[in-house]
């Protein structure tokens, strides 16, 4: 077992990039909206990106996702945008699992902690459940609640 | 020390037009829906044709190996499709979408195929319905 976690350890992602440091500020024109696109074709569109590096959980994506959004200001970087820090539960089997991810990565000269690859998780799961699909989740959801109480009801109205 | 981050107008550096918008890509299959062979050649060269009209210029990708599972008859149908592709004028795009619409269709219905690849902005979908 100790054998194979050795094993899984051989190989790191390690990426050193200026990457963002430039921000190109070409003025383009308005982009047009794919679901319209996709519409005026009659299409079907596919659950996934094409390309496999926009492909959620592959240590690929991860990666790039961890690249974009480390930034140092002197310490330990930090992950950029408009996060908040929360206090999540996770099981230890999870964790653990996250950890071993972390410890695949490099960026820069500086290793991501296991919290920066949760944070980054959990947006790509997110990144899927869009509000619309949400919200028909949860009304469908409503609907079995009223119709199961409405057969629990019945049932001890017989008996 | 943070890194700084420039901004810089690489367009105008160049003395480019930055016309061009999302990137709109056609596959254009080599063989039919039971694995026989098409006249791709000459699909390639009238979406290089349409899609230049559209974008101004177009590419087409050397062919690559792919795959189509045909639902009908559980059939897997390897393939070298040749993707073209351009960097489209919104206007020109958005004025000219029924033509590319008809164009894919006839594709579709000309060479026997159960379903046509297409790209826009980075999203895969198809067309299977190739009726007008």
């Amino acid at each position: 077992m100790e054998k194979s976690n050795a094993k899984i350890g051989d190989f790191k992602l390690v990426a050193r990039t200026a990457r963002g440091r430039l921000k190109n500020i070409s003025k383009k024109p308005t982009s047009l909206s794919v679901n319209r696109v996709i519409a005026a074709f009659g299409g079907k569109s596919a659950p996934v990106k094409a390309g496999n590096v926009k492909d959620p959980i592959t240590l690929l994506a991860i990666r790039e996702a961890l690249v974009d959004r480390l930034r140092s200001t002197g310490g330990r970087p930090s992950l950029t945008g408009d996060s908040l820090r929360q206090r999540v539960q996770i099981s230890a089997k999870d964790w653990k699992k996250i950890t071993t991810i972390a410890s695949h990565f490099e960026v820069g000269r500086h290793k991501p902690s296991p919290a920066q690859v949760a944070s980054i998780l959990i947006h790509f799961a997110l990144e899927h459940a869009s509000p619309s699909a949400i919200d028909q989740l949860m009304h469908t959801d409503i609907e079995n609640q009223d119709t199961s109480k409405a057969e629990r009801q019945r049932t001890s109205a017989r008996d | 020390m943070a890194a700084q981050t420039k901004e810089i107008d690489i367009v105008a550096a160049f003395g480019g037009t930055g016309d061009y918008g999302q990137r709109f890509s056609v596959y254009i299959p080599n063989k039919d829906q039971a694995g026989e062979p098409v006249a791709q050649k000459e699909w390639i060269d009238s979406a290089l044709r349409l899609l230049s009209e559209i974008g101004g210029g177009a590419t087409a990708m050397p062919p690559v190996t792919g795959a189509w599972l045909n639902p009908k008859t559980d059939k897997l149908i390897i393939e070298e499709p040749v993707v073209v592709y351009t960097y489209v004028k919104p206007d020109v795009f958005v004025e000219r979408l029924g033509e590319l619409a008809a164009f894919v269709k006839r594709m579709g219905r000309e060479t026997n195929q159960g379903s046509i690849g297409l790209e826009f902005d980075g999203e895969f979908f198809t067309v299977e319905d190739f009726s007008n």
